[in-house]
């Protein structure tokens, strides 16, 4: 199993491949839309385009029952995997897209239009999310077990699960299996504060404007690159953290320690 | 470059612009080599952040809030017609009490679990009010239109009623008909140029044949023939008829023609959104019957209903409209909105632009991905059957379209060809 040098070497590394990563699933500006033949492989429905969305609004609002499942069954995927990567528990995550979904149900008909849809939506989850972060938050503070290991972060999410790289010691070969890079970059975004967090998702993982993190966070532009900046920078300390943890890891596996 | 704050640190790191990416990290790598390897890492970092695939929720996830998203459909009653301001936020407070009225109910309900027998015998009776259901009133909870639209809900009726005409079908069922296209309305089209319009004439209009040095454009000939896509599916066909005009380099296009209907929800969220912002216009289309007679053309009432989009107040609207409806290509090479209107209108969903020459190497293209399953039709053989095209009609026309297009090969040789296409369903 590779041992890194040292976290830069290692990071590097992380970095090439990524970069391998993005290249192969950013499609090209003149691809035809995605899940068809010769196109981009889709594992989840498609997006749907703003007009189609609004389509299906109109529908809905005019009583066509399919309408609204063929709209929340586009945005499932999206919703279930923000939820993921803020909270990093499974069945919290399910349970708290259920909920962001029931709320984009019956929020519907008080939908004005002023934001996009999407924004609307994700604006829900990230709320969602966000209060459901604080509500473990005080648990964990109010708990006389609060058994923390060792996390700076009071946000600290309750245990991953092993399909994330969770918090819980992983043999060599269950890294090795999900990948140590993997493990370490998700190590470190669930280390960050909830807002922190928030935000690289929103810019990062769901690749949305400044404008529109604006409209989710409900706060001007100029914060939102603010809090970018500094969301960047506490979860570069993270990584660097993670990987160093990682090699130590491996290195103990392997019977010796790294630099 | 000592004090750079945050925000210039930001752009460091998340412009695409390498070549004043590198000129800023080199600069700071002179003054703070230290936060210059640091941003260049989380450069890095953006990266790897990105590659991070979506994570697929549980099968049937969405099973088990299937009863929940039926519910509302049973309680409701939610006309089309635009509504008053406030109407939705009023909607909204209904739902919740009927909400709370339904879980009432089901409390009662359990409660005379015992006296089923005579509850039925009861209801059997007559002796139960039918209109209990009061609660579901006549009144709109449904579409939230902005003050702004209300002067548009006969618009919103009648493009609801020509919709049903024309792409209903397409929207709600997902099926693809045939659709007669008319012919008039597009011999008259071949007089026009059909990408010229007199409104875009303001500096912020989206790039236009007719804006551009005209020196420069071809000239655009409507076919007297169209395209008949045999397809799965509409994704499918506009798959197939990108990767048909993949490899020609110029003056290529598909082109979906928006309806009408579509326009008006585009303007609809438009208009939202510059409210929002705090800069509120009114519609900026005339309403049905504001053409002068001479204008006015016999048929549906779309016909004559005219856009008059002022582009540069529209600037937002036009990049997505473009976004919708150019499928790929160039959007150079779009028709004007009531052009695409009317072609939209005639059952030709698409347009497929192509240079007079690329014609037949592009269909071989369209045969090949689809096993010949495409047609081309001369359109006043089009029928409005469930088996309009018939086989034999198409040997039939292909040797007039062939005629057709030796002729326009010779006498217009540089022109681009506007090849209306109708989708047809595989049966």
């Amino acid at each position: 199993m590779k041992r890194f040098a040292a976290p830069d070497a290692a990071i590097d590394d992380l970095w090439q491949e990524a970069n391998l990563i993005s290249e192969m699933q950013r499609p090209t500006s003149a691809s035809p839309p995605a899940d068809t033949a010769g196109g981009a492989v889709s594992t989840g429905p498609p997006r749907l385009t703003p007009l189609r969305e609004l389509q299906l609004l109109e529908q809905h609002r005019a009583g066509d029952p399919k309408a609204l499942s063929e709209l929340l069954t586009s945005y499932q995927r999206r919703v279930y995997s923000i939820c993921c990567r803020m909270v990093h528990d499974p069945e919290r995550s399910r349970d708290l897209t259920q909920d962001v979904l029931l709320k984009v149900m019956n929020g519907l008909d008080g939908y004005d239009g002023r934001a996009k849809l999407s924004t609307w939506i994700i604006r829900i989850t990230i709320n969602t999310c966000l209060s459901d972060l604080q509500k473990q938050k005080v648990r964990q503070t109010a708990s006389l077990d609060d058994l923390s290991t060792g996390s700076s972060s009071s946000d600290r999410s309750v245990e991953l699960p092993a399909s994330m790289g969770g918090q819980r010691e992983l043999s060599g070969a269950e890294v090795v299996e999900l990948g140590e890079r993997r493990v370490a970059v998700e190590r470190a975004l669930g280390g960050l504060d909830a807002d922190a967090r928030a935000i690289l998702v929103l810019r990062d993982v769901q690749d949305l404007e400044y404008q529109q993190i604006s409209e989710v966070l409900e706060v001007p532009v100029g914060t939102v690159k603010s809090r970018l900046f500094r969301a960047r920078a506490s979860f570069r300390t993270a990584l660097e953290q993670e990987m160093a943890r990682l090699s130590g890891t491996a290195g103990d596996e392997m019977g010796t320690k790294t630099a | 470059m000592a004090g750079l704050d945050e925000q210039q640190l930001l752009e460091l790191i998340e412009s695409a612009d390498s070549d004043a990416v590198e000129t800023g990290l080199r600069a700071l790598r002179a003054d703070d080599p230290q936060q210059a390897r640091r941003i260049e890492a989380m450069r890095r970092d953006r990266v790897l952040l990105q590659s991070l695939p979506p994570i697929d929720p549980p099968v049937d996830f969405l099973a088990e809030l299937e009863p929940q998203i039926a519910r509302p459909m049973l309680m409701d009653d939610v006309p089309t017609t635009a509504t008053q301001p406030g109407a939705a936020r009023r909607a909204a407070h209904r739902n919740r009490m009927r909400s709370q009225l339904m879980q009432a109910a089901v409390a009662a309900s359990v409660a005379l679990t015992v006296f089923v027998g005579a509850w039925i015998t009861a209801s059997s009776l007559g002796l139960f009010d039918s209109s209990d259901n009061t609660l579901a009133e006549s009144d709109n909870p449904g579409s939230n239109e902005s003050q702004l639209a209300v002067n548009d809900s006969s618009d919103i009726d009648n493009a609801a009623d020509i919709s049903n005409d024309s792409l209903d079908d397409v929207l709600l069922t997902g099926d693809l008909h045939h659709r007669a296209p008319n012919l008039s309305d597009i011999q008259r089209m071949t007089s026009r140029r059909l990408v010229a319009s007199t409104n875009r004439d303001t500096a912020h209009a989206q790039p236009n044949p007719s804006t551009v040095n005209a020196d420069a454009q071809p000239a655009f000939v409507m076919a007297d023939f169209a395209l008949v896509l045999n397809s799965k599916d509409e994704t499918a066909a506009q798959s197939h008829l990108s990767a048909a005009i993949d490899t020609v380099t110029q003056h290529s296009a598909v082109i979906k023609n928006l309806t009408v209907p579509e326009l008006k929800l585009i303007e609809q969220a438009w208009l939202a959104r510059r409210a929002a912002n705090g800069n509120p216009v009114g519609p900026l289309h005339a309403g049905v019957g504001d053409d002068p007679p001479a204008n006015r053309r016999p048929g549906t009432a779309n016909a004559n209903r005219s856009f008059h989009l002022n582009v540069e107040m529209l600037q937002e609207s036009v990049e997505q409209l473009i976004a919708e409806g150019l499928v790929a290509g160039s959007s150079d090479l779009m028709p004007d909105y009531d052009q695409q209107i009317e072609l939209s209108e005639a059952g030709l969903r698409y347009t497929l632009a192509i240079p007079v020459s690329e014609l037949k190497s592009v269909l071989a293209r369209l045969n090949a991905v689809d096993a010949g399953n495409n047609q081309l039709v001369l359109r006043e053989s089009l029928d409005t059957g469930p088996n309009a095209v018939q086989p034999m009609a198409w040997a039939t026309d292909l040797n007039d379209i062939l005629v057709i297009h030796d002729r326009l090969l010779r006498e217009q040789p540089d022109a681009v060809l506007l090849l209306p296409v109708v989708l047809s369903q595989v049966k």
